[in-house]
């Protein structure tokens, strides 16, 4: 048996024969794995940015209307129903939220941009950041707000000071970091009153509604209890969901369930799709240009596998290789796109291990294809 | 095995009643006529005849590259009409190829090439790499061990070829006019290496030649023409 050890070897030494093929062909993989980086990237800023004001809420538990879905969906729930929560055993502390959309007016250059509208009461807990809590005191007084450091840069000046929302002037009184996403530039924290002076000219608005109500629980308490126990208590207009699993829920739909989801899962297939074509572009002609050398080792007793084992680490080292560069690349990309935009498009770990997988496959797959033409090689046309 | 030392069977070459045809059909062409051919271990035939005689076809059915579809075709022990997956590689591993053109990989240095035969033989006596080394210098190539083909003239890569097919010491050698590319005095190191590979491992060589000058090197001439052994003698 021809031993198959030296088969890696002797790969190398192929690709590292002609050097401006193999810079080449990893110039190749990387273009197709920019690709599906940058795919997963924009995927990554509209999942990260469609889940962070949920993220950084201080809530166990969460309670709104049964067709509110996703969170950012604005559908308003009975006012009652934080009252009806409140009283449930083992459920501490219950605040409102109010969500809403208005127009931020540039002061620099007069345009007016999306923004979000938070409603919350100043002496309860609601968000996580500690730049929220340290500020939140001031917006007891009515006509005030916090405004999002992280908002687009659409909106002008952003930072304390008198600001234009919607009809109304408000004054900036501080700054908290939160993130932009695909509907709004930014986002604004004020309290009940200030929110209700904002919405007057908005259909719908009414006090005897709010948008959630975010649940703490007290020391004790436990979860599913609680969640069972509002299950039954609690209108059936109404649901209660814990922080987490509204999270799951919501990654869910964002995932499967929206349109531009689907539209970039479909961009990372087409990235795979063309990395296959390029990488077996790639090695077709590379063991086409060596078939009568591989026909050589066929009939001087190597075997198929031999040639097999060689190509496909040819692919895998293109696959590495064209890794690197492509991580590179797409990091900065992806980097300047978060500067740019405020959107989380960042990538993690697990993505790049997700694209370093992908590629290996990739190139694999292009392997076992280009080999085709060796199986049936004929060693006989040799002499 | 067909590896190792060749005398241990009675024959290196068992031919009989072969026939041999390209094609199928209307296109169907017969070039081999009920060949028959005996060749002794450690004998040095040497086979010639105009060119379209079929001797190349020859050559490759008994490399196991080919399969007649009539006859006996038993080598260094193996039935070659049966013979198929790990035995056929086997087979050939235990042979020594030099083709018309010598194939040599690009990539890959004189010492390399010759190191690809040597790797598939693990019971090769010494030290594998001294081996080789001492083979290319014995040709006339230990200046250029390290020399990619594209670097090498015609006849030093012929000659690198020709070290590829002897450095596992195979049981059988078989060789396409491999002196057509090289001047008499490297010939004659060819036909030395050949002489000595026979005395000392009982190496059979079958040689294809038109090359009237080395009929005399031989031990057997066996002449092919139109596809029928014409005559067959021993020196
Ligand atoms: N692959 C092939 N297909 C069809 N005919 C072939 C093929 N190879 C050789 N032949 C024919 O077989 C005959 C013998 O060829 P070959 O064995 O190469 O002769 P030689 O080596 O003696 O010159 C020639 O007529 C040649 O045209
Ligand atoms: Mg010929």
């Amino acid at each position: 048996m021809a031993s198959l050890r030296t088969a890696p070897i002797f790969s190398l030494r192929l690709l590292i024969h002609e050097p401006a093929r193999l810079w080449a062909s990893i110039g190749g993989v990387t273009f197709a794995l920019l690709l599906m980086l940058l795919q997963v990237g924009f995927r990554n800023a509209l999942l990260d940015s469609a889940l962070q004001l949920l993220r950084s809420l201080d809530a166990d538990i969460i309670v709104m209307d049964k067709e509110k879905k996703p969170f950012l969906a604005r559908v308003g729930m009975a006012k009652e129903r934080l009252y009806q929560a409140q009283s449930i055993v083992g459920v501490e502390s219950a605040a409102p939220l109010w969500l809403s959309m208005l127009q931020w007016k540039n002061m620099e250059d007069g345009t007016v941009h999306p923004i979000r509208v938070v409603g919350l009461d100043p002496d309860s807990p609601t968000f996580l950041q500690s730049e929220v809590n340290a500020l939140i005191g001031l917006l007891r007084q009515p006509g005030t707000a916090l405004i999002d450091s992280r908002s687009r840069s659409s909106y002008g000046y952003v930072g304390r000071g008198m600001a234009q929302v919607g009809r109304t002037e408000i004054e900036i009184v501080g700054t908290f970091p939160l993130g932009t996403d695909f509907e709004v530039d930014g986002t604004i924290l004020v309290s009940e009153e200030t929110y209700f002076k904002l919405t007057k000219y908005q259909r719908f608005q009414t006090h005897k509604l709010i948008e959630v109500a975010l649940l703490k629980l007290g020391p004790d308490a436990d979860e599913e209890a609680v969640l069972a126990s509002l299950a039954h208590h609690l209108p059936t207009d109404a649901v209660a969901l814990s922080k987490q699993q509204l999270i799951e829920r919501d990654l869910e739909h964002w995932k499967s369930g929206t349109p531009i989801s689907v539209i970039l899962m479909v961009g990372v297939a087409l990235g795979f799709a063309v990395g296959v074509v390029i990488c077996y572009q790639i090695l077709y002609t590379e063991v086409l240009d060596h078939l009568t050398e591989f026909a050589t080792l066929k009939a001087i007793g190597y075997s198929d596998r031999y040639i097999q084992i060689a190509v496909v680490v040819e692919a895998w080292v293109l696959s590495i290789f064209g890794f690197l560069p492509a991580m590179a690349i797409g990091w900065t990309m992806l980097e300047t796109l978060r500067q740019l935009s405020g959107l989380p498009a960042g990538l993690g770990v697990d993505d790049a291990v997700t694209i370093l997988i992908l590629s290996i496959t990739m190139c694999t797959l292009a392997g076992i294809l280009a080999l085709r033409k060796v199986r049936v090689l004929d060693p006989a046309e040799l002499f | 095995m067909a590896a190792g030392d060749a005398r241990k069977h009675e024959k290196a070459i068992d031919i009989s009643g072969l026939d041999y045809a390209f094609g199928e059909h209307e296109a169907r062409k017969q070039v081999l006529y009920d060949i028959e051919l005996a060749v002794a271990p450690g004998e040095f035939a040497i086979m010639t005849g105009p060119s379209g005689s079929g001797k190349t076809t020859l050559l490759s059915l008994v490399g196991a590259l080919r399969r007649p579809q009539q006859g006996r075709i038993v080598c260094v022990g193996s039935d070659l009409m049966r013979l198929q997956g790990v035995e056929l590689e086997a087979y050939r591993t235990g042979l020594g190829f030099i083709f018309q053109l010598h194939n040599l990989f690009p990539a890959l240095t004189a010492f390399q090439s010759v190191q690809m035969a040597a790797d598939l033989r693990d019971d090769l006596p010494g030290d594998k790499m001294e081996r080789i080394a001492s083979l290319l210098t014995e040709l006339g190539l230990g200046e250029r061990l390290h020399y990619r083909p594209s670097k090498l003239s015609g006849g030093q890569r012929q000659r690198v070829a020709i070290a590829r097919a002897l450095v596992h010491r195979p049981a059988l050698v078989l060789a396409d006019e491999p002196t057509a590319a090289l001047d008499s005095q490297n010939t004659e190191i060819v036909l030395g290496l050949f002489r000595r590979l026979a005395r000392e491992n009982g190496t059979t060589v079958l040689m294809v030649t038109q090359d009237a000058r080395v009929f005399e090197r031989a031990d057997r001439l066996v002449n092919l023409v139109d596809g029928r052994i014409d005559s067959d003698s021993r020196r």
